[in-house]
């Protein structure tokens, strides 16, 4: 990285960090520091609403599903919209006007205390795992990319957000993510300025497109219903809905972003911003990776874009059959390079036997891919992916001098803005459902303040040091959303049980959830469903029982009378 | 009567809404449709 880079990159973690700063002058009491006082407007929330959600996983990650596998992975967020409208009409206005600090508070008032402490400590077992994972994905690819110290980079990322989110509290996690998200878009718009004028001059975006469209990157859609198949318009639909219902209104790192809102109204208008742009940015992003993938048609990448174990591969016995493998690969590329121009050149009017000579060329390229990363995992022993690689490595390589500092301060602003709101929802969750509420519960407003900062500082080093010590998973964004369903949907049962269901009480709300866990954690061990799916059976499983086992016990009126 | 209907900001309090949830769903038809056409247009 060029010294330029260094300097943008530097520039924006000193104005993070200084802007956050300043605003600790707003954060004497708690309900400043944890709520805000309930002032922010809703633009402000809804930029931090998508900035939470937008990590830089999704950045480095979506962009290399959009390369490996093509635009599918949009159907994803189909249920998202539907879930605001939801949500806009029942957790909003209920949170809201019930004045809590968590979503968790809540449960207590309508269900009891077991059922509270269990739905909060799920939390923080999860968001707490889940941010040191924010923290290790992009800072495990930037540090081989640009090959930085790991535990450096971690730190990197970590401090400045720690170190901001603990002295501002909630008024410098959002407006720091008000002006992460616009580097974001920034950063995202100018990687696909780059990649389009980066095509040769006689390839025009709409023939690389209809290049990469020959198979399949352009198909956004998949109509089939298979609970096996992971992307379908229907598990986008009704599972992806369920996720974004139990994220979105009962995980404490969104539910505190709207609770911050100035009024009812503002709150809904800040998830109304998801409902509207959600889509078309991570379709933005998808096209993103499917441009990279034509830009590489014609501009000669690696075979493999982790080359971290490759100094382990060439100093092997295998070294080679590597190097036969490189040489195979140039001959592949060519092949494949001269199909695509030949397909490109006849745009929409392009033979069949044009269309399958390059599908061949292209499943050549594939398979001595496959073969090299076969080979990279039997020397080294561990599992190797590299789609993760794909756009870091394209940005490093192939950007000018200031654009690369750039998209690398924005995949910082990517991870920065999640880790400050789960690091801001953590705390808020360990003061207000553990401390305040089962030990020490009599303290004055400035001890409960004191401790809120601790707890942040002591979540953001607990993060950093997984962080450090985070292994390399597959594909990271699957990996933090799969993990998270075998929760949300269980989760999202309880709050259905209690606004929706009037006759509910808590032991049915208590026993439902651990039934709704468990059947997921069935689900998922003993049936191909695919995990989108298992946010609908944890919502339904711990709906069913709850209202059961309430019926059993007497019902709301039977706990209202104890 | 479901909790939503009767209790404060429930679905009661949110019928002038619904030209803002019909707007979003008409959205996201029309952003379904646009990728289905993109698939169409680009894929063939």
């Amino acid at each position: 990285m060029s010294a330029i880079d260094w300097a943008v990159v530097s520039l924006y973690l000193l104005w993070m960090v200084v802007d956050g700063i300043r605003m600790s002058r707003h954060t004497g009491q708690l309900d400043g520091y944890l709520l805000a006082k309930r002032s922010l407007p809703w633009w402000a929330v809804g930029l931090s609403v998508m900035a939470t959600q937008l990590s830089a996983i999704t950045m480095v990650s979506t962009t290399g599903q959009g390369y490996a596998e093509g635009m599918k992975f949009v159907q994803f967020y189909f249920g998202l919209p539907l879930a605001m409208i939801v949500l806009s009409v029942t957790v909003v206005p209920f949170f809201w006007r019930a004045k809590v600090y968590t979503a968790y508070e809540f449960l207590e008032r309508r269900f009891d205390l077991k059922t509270r402490t269990l739905t909060a400590f799920l939390f923080l077992i999860s968001r707490g795992l889940s941010c040191s994972v924010i923290i290790a994905a992009p800072a495990l690819i930037l540090s081989i990319v640009l090959g930085w110290n790991l535990t450096l980079t971690v730190l990197a990322i970590g401090a400045p957000t720690v170190l901001y989110t603990m002295v501002g509290g909630v008024q410098a996690v959002t407006w720091a993510d008000v002006k992460q998200m616009v580097i974001i878009v920034v950063g995202i718009v100018a990687a696909v300025i780059a990649l389009i004028l980066g095509l040769p001059d006689d390839i025009s975006v709409g023939s690389a497109l209809h290049v990469a469209g020959a198979v399949g990157k352009t198909q956004a859609l998949d109509f089939s219903f298979d609970l096996s198949e992971r992307y379908t318009i229907w598990s986008g639909l009704i599972g992806g809905m369920f996720l974004a219902m139990s994220y979105f209104g009962c995980d404490q790192s969104q539910v505190q972003r709207y609770l911050t809102a100035k009024s009812v109204n503002e709150g809904r208008r800040s998830l109304f911003m998801s409902a509207w742009f959600k889509i078309p940015l991570q379709a933005l992003i998808l096209l993103t990776g499917v441009l990279m993938f034509a830009f590489f048609l014609f501009t000669k990448g690696p075979m493999l874009f982790n080359r971290a174990p490759l100094d382990e591969v060439r100093a092997s016995a295998r070294a080679p059959e590597y190097q036969a493998l490189e040489a195979e690969y140039d001959r592949a590329f060519e092949t494949r390079r001269s199909a695509a121009l030949a397909l490109a050149a006849a745009g929409p009017d392009a033979t069949s036997a044009a269309r399958e000579m390059f599908t061949e060329a292209d499943a050549g390229v594939r398979g001595v891919r496959q073969r090299a990363s076969a080979l990279v995992r039997d020397v080294t022993g561990k599992a190797y992916a590299d789609t993760n690689y794909v756009f870091p490595s394209f940005v490093v390589t192939h950007l000018p001098v200031g654009l690369v500092g750039l998209i690398i301060a924005a995949i910082f602003a990517a991870a920065m803005s999640s880790i400050a709101a789960e690091l801001n929802s953590l705390a808020t969750a360990t003061v207000i459902d553990v401390y305040r509420r089962l030990i020490k519960p009599e303290a004055t407003d400035a001890h409960y303040l004191f401790v809120s900062k601790l707890s942040t500082a002591g979540w953001g080093i607990f993060a950093c040091v997984m962080a450090v010590y985070a292994v390399q998973l597959g594909n990271l964004i699957e990996v933090v959303n799969r993990y998270g369903s075998y929760f949300y949907g269980s989760i999202l049962g309880v709050f259905i049980l209690a606004i929706g269901v009037k006759q509910t009480n808590g032991h049915g709300a208590f026993v439902g959830l651990i039934a709704g866990m468990l059947s997921v954690w069935w689900v998922a061990t003993n049936t191909r469903v695919e995990f989108l799916w298992l946010n609908v059976v944890g919502a339904v499983v711990v709906t069913v029982v709850g209202i059961t086992v309430s019926a059993f016990t007497g019902g709301r009126r039977m706990q209202e009378a104890a | 009567m479901s909790p939503l209907e009767t209790e404060p900001g429930g679905a009661g309090d949110s019928r002038r809404l619904t030209p803002t949830f019909i707007g979003i769903l008409l959205t996201e038809a029309a952003t379904i449709a646009a990728l289905y056409w993109f698939g169409a247009y680009f894929g063939t």
